[in-house]
């Protein structure tokens, strides 16, 4: 069975949904990160993937996927530091005890 | 700069420069603040006044001596604006007319905003209304306290009020319609103070109520606004103002046309050019085109207000006369047949000319004015705000503030609507003999005195809206023009007669501190003077022969007597007879007020002063008023008549 | 032998001059902490500096350059050597109806782009000095503090710029990191560390979801470049014989795109971190997020709807031929149009109900992304233009509102409304430059609230009516209920602007009810003239409103359609289609040519088109 975009695509699909119920469910502040970094790296296949099978995506996709990468290192740092952070105020990374500014 | 667009400008805003004088006073000068500001009022009055002269002078008399139609039609506003604007064309300055009343001054391009003011004899008496019931207030406002506070906060109260003072006279002075619904917001919101920290026990509420009502009020206004701009006023601007905006059309979008000479760029931008304007006097032109249109089934030859169309009519009829070449001629009749073809376009497609549009933005309008004049049932802010208000506010409010809901109706809905205004001309009137009945029954319910005079003044006004909305027939125009100079007699009669009993319970209330009907008696006897004076202002309201109210109520009277939408008598008759027979209601409610507030004896109150020598400046203008209209109505109807009988004459022969 | 610049690149530079000059002073700033001596002084001259060399230098751009031959001419430099090395620099400006793209197709220079910079940057000078009088940040942290704020101005100017979904994602991500950093800044408030995590919790997923849905746009039509990506797309939605043809994947991929931008401008229903984070953040953060990051956001939505929406459909030159090749415009309004009713609607019911003043006026910051968002539902340059005055208009309105809530946070130590009861007494200046403020957001004439919200109307009002004359009813109904909707919730946000009014102007104060006389706080004079001069120019702009309209109807016009050219390739694109066949876009429907220029990497972009 020859391996089409298809297949790639639905590994992104379920990176995504991995993700996003990561990010949905997880009460740990860390999982919740973790989630985000799998969407991210989500799309990242999927750039990749583009890239191979899109002659002229060949580049971009690549490129797409390189700045991906050294966005999402950005990001975690602060979003770690923010949960740092926050812990150092509340003593918990449980996102569920964020309850003081109210809805 | 014309002089008269400066005296218009002082005229507006003098108020507001002296409010922002009020900031240098220091805190503890109340009385040198309350000092300062009736100077103002003071110099706002004696502007007005100086204009009422040149107008007098200038335009009436000397356009308009025998009060002709011929006369009246050059007085008009129409005319004047007219000749203003060639002159302008024509670029030098010198041309202008110093007092022709009119003045234009560019302001924002993008959406040809102007700042258009202008004054002709339905603002006029308002106008002077105006600055005369500001003066008398901020006269009675020296004394003005905070219900249930110590800090009087008076340069608040006074840079409020003379806020509000350019507010009102924008809005009676703007011949812009964005002018105008900028002065008319301006307005809300120091009313909303002024009633809000001075008022009485339940001031946040009224201030609330009356803030909101007004406001939803004018976002109807502003949806007509808009309407009213984006509609196509090509056909109803003079050639050149067409021409300038095919030019300004030419440049931005020059690649879009064809044709590669400038002229015919030029030719082909004419073609498909929208002229868009706020102006009201280009607006109300294409209302009465669309009153001759749809009303004379859609039959082009009926338009008679379009100028290119007009003009060419003139030349063909001209070169008739005077046996020209045949070619002369036929190449006249041509370009007219191509002027009438482009028009009959217009006036097929454009949204303005369907009577759904008329209907919808006569209605908006209305909606947003009635509010203001108030008809039932958009009055319940009314009371409440009244009863709240202090004194002076109080009078403002019911002397001024209640006129502008009737001066919109008549400079702004009628005009650019008349359609819909015709269509729907018994079902305003019903709402205008309702409002009369409603409110003389609600009146004679309440013992709170100044919710009774409040009740009060929503019967006058629907005197009001019954004398503008008969609509008569070309043959029957008297009794209409009759209807409508009674309802601006009525607006000026009120504003002075309701300005003086608010004052009067106010007087009252100051020494006795309540506003109870039936704890009052017998204050005949201690204050026979104040007794006297609120007698004569009471009679005023009641419309007794020989006082200003009566003028307006029989004028309005004798022309329902003559409505007959439809061709049916009876309606107008019904009407003629319920606000007739409601004179005997409102002599009723008001004579037992006398009675129950006068008469008898009541030991509790033998001390209480007369009213003072203060109090008397304040009441003693107005009661000379009520007398003086009361007894020689052509000092106001002079000059006032020929402008609202101009109105009337453009609106009611449209039938071809 | 050196290599050669590429002339292509110098350009660009030049062009990215202001942008140059934040990133030197971010540069700077962070190397200055090593000094000792600097470590502990406050920064805040320093990036006032730096933020005013570069406002002035995209004034300097947007003169172009025969506006700075007649200002040098004016002093008498044009001759000398400063003169001309000035006129060197001058990148012109493009003419008002066509871009330049810098770095090879990532960034757009066009009069939007120079209109957009002076807007943040006015924005950030402003914020500057207010956080220089307001004492937050404290000089130990300064130096962070303006790091961000710059950096984050810097991300919000490319994502107005930004001509290609990579550089969409980067501006993105450049804004919103420093902003997550930003309301968490207040270190030792429990509420700021609270804000900041659910701001970085949710940013960051929805990053991730707008990231995944272009992934999917941009490997399904081959490129990420706008102009080309959004031929494409609306070419997708062209009717064939067989209906519309439903890709799901298409469909999927355009509203994660979408959802990240409605994160990023708070609107409804994705706007549950606004009011935490602007309640949690401090009073200046707040200002800022509210008005430079929405600017941003509502220029990227302009830019990328007009893109998709065919450049002003209300200009088409053959209405016949290319409406149907438009029909995505028919799906996309009434998108547009029920977010934002409902954005507008829900900010102002909600903000009703607040006790806390930050969160109140968050919520009216919803309200007013809601009737932005409302200018750009027209598709149309009138519907961009009334969005830009409205913006310029509302950066002095709220960031003004929120000024005065930073200092009466200074004086009262309190944010909450009940405890500024009559507060009119003990703090006037304040009081009275915040009901300025609160009027003019509520649209009372003649402050230059009534300005902008009167062209918001005229743009639905007119734009409905030519809908209507193109044929369009849908859209054109669509376009006036949505007016409505605008009329009705003016009134409603008249509710809770007077509230506040009310609470401070005329509730009783303790000492009133116990007979005490008031005592008046300190207002430094510095926060009475940051404010004071922020109302002046609110009610001069609501007189003189005329320039400014101009100079926003001068910018739009970049967004019209240059006969022959932009649309005809949509039009060239979509007969490829039918004579293709089966629907499905991809390779097949771009025009010739342009697939060739993908592959080498883009710097043949830096061409003037």
């Amino acid at each position: 069975m020859t391996i089409t975009l298809n297949h790639y695509l639905l590994l992104g699909a379920i990176l995504f949904v991995c993700g996003a119920v990561c990010m949905a469910t997880k009460r740990n502040a860390i999982g919740v990160l973790m989630g985000v970094e799998l969407v991210l790296n989500a799309a990242t296949v999927n750039f990749v993937a583009f890239a191979h099978y899109n002659p002229s995506f060949e580049i971009e996709g690549q490129i797409f996927a390189m700045f991906v990468i050294v966005m999402a290192a950005a990001e975690a740092a602060i979003a770690l530091a923010i949960v740092l952070n926050f812990y150092n105020n509340h003593a918990t990374v449980d996102i569920d005890t964020a309850e003081e500014l109210k809805g | 700069m014309e002089t008269d667009l400066i005296w218009m400008t002082l005229l507006v805003f003098v108020p507001s420069v002296f409010a922002l004088g009020l900031l240098l006073f220091p805190r503890k000068w109340e009385d040198a603040m309350c000092w300062w500001s009736l100077l103002g009022t003071a110099v706002t009055l004696g502007i007005s006044i100086a204009i009422f002269i040149n107008y007098k002078s200038g335009v009436v008399d000397r356009q308009g001596p025998n009060n002709t139609r011929a006369d009246r039609v050059a007085m008009s506003l129409d005319a004047r604006t007219a000749a203003m604007d060639e002159a302008a064309q024509e670029g030098s300055s010198a041309q202008f007319k110093q007092n022709d009343w009119v003045a234009r001054y560019p302001w924002i391009a993008r959406f040809n905003i102007d700042y258009f003011l202008g004054i002709d004899g339905i603002s006029l008496p308002l106008v002077l209304l105006t600055t005369l019931l500001s003066f008398l207030a901020m006269l009675a406002s020296f004394h003005i306290k905070r219900y249930d506070k110590g800090d009087r906060f008076v340069r608040g109260y006074c840079m409020l009020f003379l806020l509000l003072e350019t507010g009102m006279l924008g809005t009676f002075v703007a011949l812009d319609f964005f002018l105008f619904y900028i002065f008319w917001e301006v307005m809300l919101l120091p009313m909303y103070f002024l009633i809000g920290i001075w008022g009485g026990p339940r001031r946040e509420y009224a201030a609330i109520k009356f803030f909101l009502y007004t406001l939803l009020g004018s976002v109807f206004i502003l949806i007509a606004l808009l309407a009213f701009y984006f509609s196509n006023m090509r056909d109803f601007v003079s050639d050149k103002v067409v021409a300038a905006r095919a030019n300004r059309l030419v440049e931005t979008e020059g690649d879009r046309l064809p044709g590669q000479q400038p002229q015919e760029k030029l030719a082909a931008a004419k073609e498909v050019v929208r002229v868009n304007t706020f102006d009201l006097i280009v607006l109300a032109r294409a209302g009465r085109a669309a009153l001759q249109y749809l009303g004379n089934d859609r039959n082009v030859d009926a338009v008679t207000v379009a100028p290119a169309v007009e003009e060419a009519k003139a030349k063909v009829a001209a070169l008739k006369e005077a046996n020209a070449a045949a070619d002369d001629i036929s190449r006249a009749e041509k370009e007219l047949a191509a002027l009438k073809a482009g028009l009959n376009s217009r006036l097929e497609s454009e949204w303005f000319f369907t009577p759904a549009f008329q209907l919808t933005m006569f209605l908006f309008l209305l909606i947003g004015f009635a509010i203001k004049v108030p008809v039932f049932p958009f009055h319940t802010w009314l009371p409440d705000a009244h009863v709240e208000a202090p004194t002076p506010i109080s009078m403002i409010l019911a002397g001024v503030l209640l006129k502008l809901g009737g001066y919109g109706i008549i400079r702004i809905a009628y005009p650019i609507c008349p359609w819909a205004a015709e269509y729907l001309a018994a079902w305003v009137a019903a709402f205008g003999v309702f409002n009369i009945v409603y409110g003389a029954f609600a009146a004679m319910a309440q013992t709170d005195f100044k919710k009774l005079v409040a009740y009060s003044s929503v019967s006058h006004m629907g005197y009001v809206i019954l004398g503008i909305a008969v609509w008569n027939s070309a043959a029957n125009s008297d009794a209409w023009s009759w209807g409508m100079n009674g309802a601006m007699y009525q607006m000026i009669g009120h504003g002075i007669t309701s300005a003086g009993m608010f004052f009067l319970v106010g007087v009252i209330y100051d020494r006795a501190h309540h506003r109870n009907l039936d704890n009052f008696r017998g204050l005949f006897e201690p204050m026979p003077l104040y007794g006297g004076v609120s007698a004569i202002i009471f009679f005023a309201a009641m419309g007794l022969p020989g006082m200003c109210g009566f003028i307006g109520e029989v004028m309005v009277v004798f022309s329902a007597w003559k409505f007959a939408p439809g061709g049916h008598q009876w309606i107008g008759i019904t009407f003629a007879i319920l606000a007739a027979l409601t004179v005997v209601l409102t002599a009723a409610y008001i004579l037992w007020t006398l009675q129950r507030v006068f008469m008898g004896t009541n030991p509790a109150y033998k001390n209480y002063p007369d009213i003072t020598v203060w109090e008397l400046c304040c009441a003693i203008p107005l009661v000379i008023l009520a007398v003086v209209l009361g007894v020689f109505p052509p000092l106001v109807l002079n000059w006032m008549e020929p402008s609202v009988t101009h109105l009337v004459d453009t609106l009611v022969s449209f039938r071809m | 032998m050196l290599p050669s610049i590429d002339p292509g690149i110098t350009n660009s530079l030049l062009e990215f001059l202001p942008e140059l000059v934040l990133v030197l002073g971010i540069v700077l700033m962070l190397l200055l902490r090593l000094v000792g001596s600097f470590n502990r002084s406050h920064l805040g001259g320093f990036s006032l500096t730096i933020g005013v060399i570069a406002l002035f230098v995209s004034l300097l751009q947007a003169l172009g350059e025969p506006g700075l031959k007649s200002v040098l001419e004016a002093v008498s430099l044009a001759e000398s050597s400063v003169g001309k090395t000035i006129l060197s620099l001058a990148q012109t400006p493009p003419p008002a109806q066509s871009q330049s793209m810098m770095f090879g197709g990532m960034l757009i220079y066009d009069q939007f782009t120079i209109f957009l910079r002076i807007l943040l940057y006015v924005i950030l000078v402003l914020v500057i000095l207010l956080t220089m009088t307001t004492g937050i940040p404290d000089a130990e942290d300064s130096a962070d503090f303006y790091c961000l704020l710059l950096g984050g101005t810097l991300g919000m100017v490319l994502m107005a710029a930004s001509a290609h979904l990579l550089m969409v994602f980067l501006a993105i991500e450049m804004a919103s990191l420093p902003s997550y950093a930003l309301a968490g800044f207040l270190k030792g408030r429990r509420q700021s560390s609270e804000a900041a995590l659910k701001y970085v919790v949710y940013g960051g997923g929805a990053a991730g979801i707008m990231l995944y849905g272009i992934s999917l746009l941009a490997g399904k039509f081959g490129t990420g470049y706008l102009p080309e990506l959004s031929i494409s797309l609306a070419a997708a939605f062209v009717p064939s014989a067989e209906g519309i043809p439903f890709d799901p994947i298409l469909i999927l991929a355009t509203l994660f795109l979408l959802i990240g931008i409605a994160f990023k401008l708070a609107a409804v229903p994705f706007h549950f971190w606004c009011p935490d984070v602007f309640e949690g953040a401090a009073a200046e953060v707040a200002g800022f997020l509210s008005v430079a990051s929405k600017a941003a956001a509502l220029a990227l939505l302009a830019r990328l709807t007009m893109f998709v929406g065919g450049l002003d459909p209300l200009t088409l030159t053959e209405p016949a031929k290319e409406l149907p090749y438009l029909s995505i415009i028919r799906y996309l309004v009434p998108t547009l149009a029920v977010f934002a009713a409902i954005t507008a609607t829900f900010g102002n019911l909600a903000a009703y109900l607040q006790t806390n003043l930050k969160r109140l006026l968050a919520y009216s910051t919803i309200a007013h992304a809601g009737y932005m968002m409302m200018a750009l539902c027209t598709l149309t340059r009138n519907g961009v233009d009334a969005m830009l005055f409205y913006l310029v208009a509302y950066l002095f309105m709220n960031l003004g509102a929120f000024a005065v809530v930073a200092y009466l946070r200074n004086q009262t130590r309190s944010e909450d409304l009940a405890d500024f009861r009559g507060l009119v007494r003990r703090s006037p200046i304040m009081v009275v430059t915040l009901s300025v403020f609160l009027l003019s957001l509520l649209g009372i004439p003649p402050l230059v609230g009534f300005a902008a919200k009167f062209q918001v109307f005229a743009a639905l009002f007119n734009d409905g009516q030519r809908y209507f004359e193109l044929g369009e009813k849908g859209i054109g109904t669509t376009l006036l209920v949505l007016l409505l909707v605008g009329g009705v919730n003016t009134v409603l946000s008249a509710f809770y602007y007077l509230k506040v009014m009310k609470v401070m102007i005329l509730d009783p104060r303790v000492e009133d009810l116990e007979g005490q006389e008031a005592q008046r706080y300190p207002e430094p004079i510095g926060a009475s003239l940051y404010t004071g001069v922020l109302a002046v120019l609110v009610l001069l702009l609501g007189i003189l409103w005329g320039p400014l309209v101009t100079w926003s109807q001068r910018t739009v016009d970049r967004f019209r359609v240059t006969p022959g050219k932009d649309r005809s390739m949509l039009v060239a694109s979509a007969a490829d289609v039918e004579a293709g066949g089966a629907g499905g876009v991809g390779r097949a429907a771009l025009p010739k040519g342009k697939g060739n220029v993908k592959g080498k990497g883009g710097f043949d972009k830096g061409k003037k088109q």
